[in-house]
């Protein structure tokens, strides 16, 4: 049987060749977006909590100027059009945990997340079932990921529902005394600065956990042959 | 003996068939307020509503996903329309059914189309001519089932590590397209009037047609814990009115055991981000 095509390819391909062909974008726009978004990954988050984990003056500067912060790891908020993402804005808030706070962040209305710093957002961040629980019943959902927090400690969610966007900086770890922040940004992963994981010696990724696989994943030239002939 | 994958399926099917009643509404003369609320209450704020524990899973993006995703940026950096509008029509304005039936990045597409079409860049006809146009020159006339199957009980499953590479942003290779993003409001930029630890209410509007205030937070106290930006009110970006005046937006804190009454634990707090309209002075 041949693969199936999605009808929301289709749709996909529809929209934007009408918009090419009326002169509402280009395909070199298409093009730019397309390698900006290529560009993503968490890394840059990593880098940053690495550096404000070893720098306490440009920890300083994490808080005072995100943005300027986040230049020097290597992630211009301005790109890639000079003013910045159509969804992703110019204005970040990086959440500082401490031993006795602890944040965790979700977008109950959408899916707003620091893309510019840490990539796409997990599928299940942006599915119903997390934005509905996490701000209620926010330590079940957290011990759902294997994080349990004593209660004295403060949990905080922040709901990103307007134009700021959050990361979280985690609590260094004991037992990193004297590292690198190349060593120290491999323990950062995505899920801790997103604060449903906790960083720790060791620890380099996050999961396990079961994936979906794409049927025609990103840059897999799409249709299956058959249909393209 | 049931695979692990297989015991997962029967599971989930074991859930599907408890008894439900299902009462149809094909217009009915009356609806009581209480239904009146969550009818209209839009699909997307969905913070607080009751939901059974489910396996988080990771899942890799399908190439027309991510498309849709860099189509809708796009046209968004292009002039076309922006987030605010875009949320508006891909959430709010298509209702449950379709918000929860479609996947993600479909409802972006959708929404996408919708918009060209309702702002007469292009006629719907143009559109479906388009669409059988592609189907044709793909061969899909016969196939048109939608999205490939699904392989989500195969039992896969993942590590994600973090990439500790450069991350660079882009080429940096792009045309100039401004400085001045197509979003920014023109109006007047009202002066703030509240201050950090001011305590303050969020106000309780109708939830009609489009919000950015939840309904968990509507009527609540909190504590002003930072000051953000000014920028347009989200009922004003939604629909376009980039003239209107700017307000203040602020962080607001919440004791979590005032939004939820049955919230077990002393300490814990919830922030998120308002605009001066919708907050005020606790009295």
């Amino acid at each position: 049987m041949v693969d199936e095509i999605s009808d929301f390819e289709i749709l996909e391909l529809a929209v934007r060749e009408l918009a090419i062909e009326k002169g509402l974008f280009t395909a070199e726009d298409h093009r730019v977006f397309s390698e900006w978004n290529d560009a993503r990954s968490p890394a840059a988050g990593s880098r940053m909590v690495a550096k404000a984990w070893t720098d306490p003056a440009y920890k300083s500067r994490v808080f005072a100027d995100p943005l300027a912060a986040s230049k020097e790891v290597g992630v211009d908020w301005a790109e890639p059009t000079g003013f910045g993402t159509t969804s992703d804005y110019m204005h970040l808030t990086v959440l500082e945990d401490t031993p006795t706070v602890h944040h965790v962040i979700v977008c109950t209305l959408c899916s707003c997340y620091p893309r510019p710093l840490l990539g796409h957002s997990p599928y299940w961040y942006r599915a119903p079932n997390y934005r509905r629980r996490i701000v209620r019943w926010p330590r079940q959902v957290l011990a759902e990921f294997g994080l349990i927090l004593p209660p004295e400690v403060e949990l905080r969610v922040e709901d990103s529902n307007a134009k700021s966007r959050f990361m979280v900086l985690p609590v260094r770890p004991a037992g990193t005394e004297g590292w690198t922040e190349e060593q120290l940004a491999e323990i950062v992963t995505r899920d801790c600065m997103i604060g449903i994981a906790l960083p720790r010696p060791g620890r380099t990724s996050d999961g396990p956990r079961p994936i979906h696989k794409a049927s025609r994943p990103v840059h897999s030239g799409g249709r299956p042959k058959e249909a393209a002939q | 003996m049931p695979s692990p994958s297989e015991t997962r399926q029967i599971y989930e099917t074991g859930t599907q068939l408890r008894p439900t009643i299902h009462q149809e509404q094909d217009w009915p003369y009356e609806v009581p307020h209480i239904r009146y609320e969550a009818l209209i209450w839009p699909p997307h704020d969905v913070g607080g509503q009751p939901a059974a524990p489910q396996i988080f899973e990771e899942k890799e993006d399908e190439e027309w996903e991510n498309n849709a995703y860099i189509t809708c940026e796009v046209l968004g950096f292009r002039g076309l329309w922006n987030a605010e509008e875009r949320r508006r029509i891909y959430a709010n304005d298509i209702g449950t059914t379709l918000y929860y039936g479609f996947p993600y990045n479909a409802r972006w597409i959708w929404g996408a189309a919708k918009m060209l079409v309702d702002k007469k860049y292009v006629s719907l006809i143009e559109l479906q001519e388009k669409i059988g146009e592609i189907r044709k020159r793909l061969g899909v006339n016969a196939q048109r089932g939608g999205h490939a199957t699904s392989n989500i009980s195969a039992g896969a499953q993942t590590n994600v590590t973090t990439n500790t590479g450069t991350g660079k942003t882009g080429t940096g290779n792009r045309p100039d397209y401004g400085s001045k993003a197509p979003w920014e409001g023109t109006g007047e930029i009202r002066p703030a009037r509240f201050k950090v630890g001011d305590r303050v209410r969020v106000k309780d509007l109708p939830a009609i047609f489009y919000t950015r205030t939840q309904m968990y937070a509507r009527n609540m106290s909190g504590t002003i814990a930072a000051l953000t930006y000014p920028d347009l009110i989200p009922a004003d970006e939604a629909w376009e009115r980039y003239d209107a005046p700017q307000e203040q937006y602020y962080i607001v804190r919440f004791q979590q055991k005032d939004l939820w009454a049955e919230y077990p634990f002393e300490n814990d707090t919830l922030q998120s981000e308002y605009p001066e309209m919708w907050l005020e002075a606790e009295d």
